[in-house]
């Protein structure tokens, strides 16, 4: 059964960024856009790089490695190099915490 | 194409060990723009037009020399450029922007775009691992002959190349090599892309030969290959000769010395180890951050001292003939 779980606070992230978490071994990426929170895995589907040192613009994140873009409210690739959809994660806020449901 | 699921186990990327750069700022270097490159792009257009009006004035004369220099390198050099950081997508702001320059400049440098970006990425992820790092062209550990970076250095290599591997895509013919860095659904993308080349290419010599010119001879092939063996110095000081299987940036890759004539064209790859440190930043954003890590970057040098440094390890090699005496340099 999918369970939530407190990932960091709102003020952790600032506007449109990344924040980068862990849990059980597993890296999710957390972005604060302009049009809410939303959560992803946190490594890119093209080659292994860590999503929370790339570049949100707006609701898209730019992996740093190869600057492959994902839409962060679906997963779905957006341009090349990156064809394969990033898996999302729902996200709630709750009293300036944010939650994963994983 | 890496394991990247759940549990996979992170490949981590060349960079500078113990180099970081603020977030905030970090973030504020990686910020996209259309307008300084939008200026970029269109002052290195109508230069080089008019450097290739100033080479059509001077035939039949001692400038024609000068000129097929000035118009070719400058034609070669940002070519190559443009479509390396259109292949980022770092260029503009706006991707459709980024996407038509990539093209153009693709057509004008000769290789098919979809590949260029694939094989790039690779260059990336594995700068310099042999076998791994897609545009590593020869292994310090092999004795590699005079010759063969003859081929390289006068860019006849990398031409022949280009031509074959557009033919071979155009027939749906991938190597294991290709496959190894480009995702399946790629593949007939990169097929239409290089039927697309062929056409222009045969449209082109077709339209020639129709009108019985010559234009395309010395308007384009004669200035690509003078200028791309110009393009290759820039291109060879940013790997060749350094050491390989190595994770530190310092080691595998050099910056040179910025020149603001030449880096108007190399839209400033001459920050190369900066370059592949943070290539999520836009080229005009470059020397910005230069000035954040340059301590922790060695000296460049220029052009000139690198080729010459660059081609008596060749020749040492060359003449070496215990294999063992090869040593792999670590420092510039």
């Amino acid at each position: 059964m999918a369970e939530w779980i407190k990932a960091c606070q709102t003020d952790d992230i600032d506007e449109e960024d990344v924040f980068g978490f862990e849990h059980d071994g597993v890296k999710y990426a957390i972005y604060n856009t302009p049009k809410g929170f939303f959560a992803s895995h946190g490594i890119c589907t093209h080659e292994v790089a860590m999503l929370q040192d790339g570049l949100v613009i707006d609701t898209v994140i730019e992996c740093p490695l190869h600057q492959g873009r994902f839409d962060v409210r679906t997963g779905k690739a957006l341009s090349a190099p990156v064809c394969v959809d990033l898996k999302t994660y729902p996200v709630k806020v709750d009293n300036g915490d944010i939650y994963l449901q994983i | 194409m890496s394991d990247t699921g759940i549990n996979a186990e992170p490949w981590v990327p060349p960079n500078l060990e113990g180099t970081k750069v603020e977030k905030k700022k970090m973030k504020s270097l990686m910020r996209r723009a259309d307008g300084v490159p939008l200026l970029r792009f269109l002052l290195c257009v109508t230069s080089i037009t008019f450097y290739g009006w100033l080479y059509y004035l001077s035939w039949g004369t001692f400038w024609v020399i000068p000129t097929l220099i000035l118009f070719g390198g400058t034609m070669s050099l940002f070519s190559y450029s443009a479509s390396h950081e259109c292949a980022h997508g770092t260029a503009f702001k706006s991707r459709w922007l980024n996407e038509s320059v990539f093209w153009f400049s693709s057509i004008l440098f000769g290789q098919e775009p979809i590949y260029r970006r694939y094989s790039h990425a690779c260059h990336h992820t594995y700068t310099w691992f042999w076998e791994k790092d897609a545009q590593m062209p020869f292994t310090v550990r092999q004795k590699v002959d005079l010759f063969t970076y003859f081929r390289w250095y006068s860019s006849l290599e990398y031409h022949y190349l280009f031509v074959k591997i557009v033919v071979l895509h155009a027939l749906g013919r991938f190597s294991d090599r290709t496959r190894s860095f480009t995702p399946q659904p790629e593949l007939p993308k990169m097929q239409r892309n290089s039927i697309i080349f062929m056409l222009i290419w045969l449209g082109a010599i077709g339209v020639s030969l129709y009108f019985q010119t010559w234009a395309l001879v010395w308007f384009y092939v004669l200035p690509k290959v003078v200028g791309d063996m110009i393009n290759m110095s820039f291109v060879a000081t940013q790997h060749f000769e350094m050491a390989e299987d190595d994770l530190n940036l310092t080691h595998t890759t050099r910056s040179i010395k910025h020149h603001w004539f030449w880096d108007l064209y190399y839209w400033n790859m001459s920050y190369h180890i900066e370059h592949h440190f943070a290539p999520t930043v836009p080229f005009h954003k470059l020397p910005e951050l230069n000035a954040e890590i340059k301590d922790k970057l060695p000296d460049p040098k220029g052009v000139m001292p690198i080729t010459i440094d660059v081609y008596k390890a060749m020749r040492n090699r060359h003449l070496s003939v215990e294999k063992d005496a090869l040593e792999m340099p670590t420092s510039h």
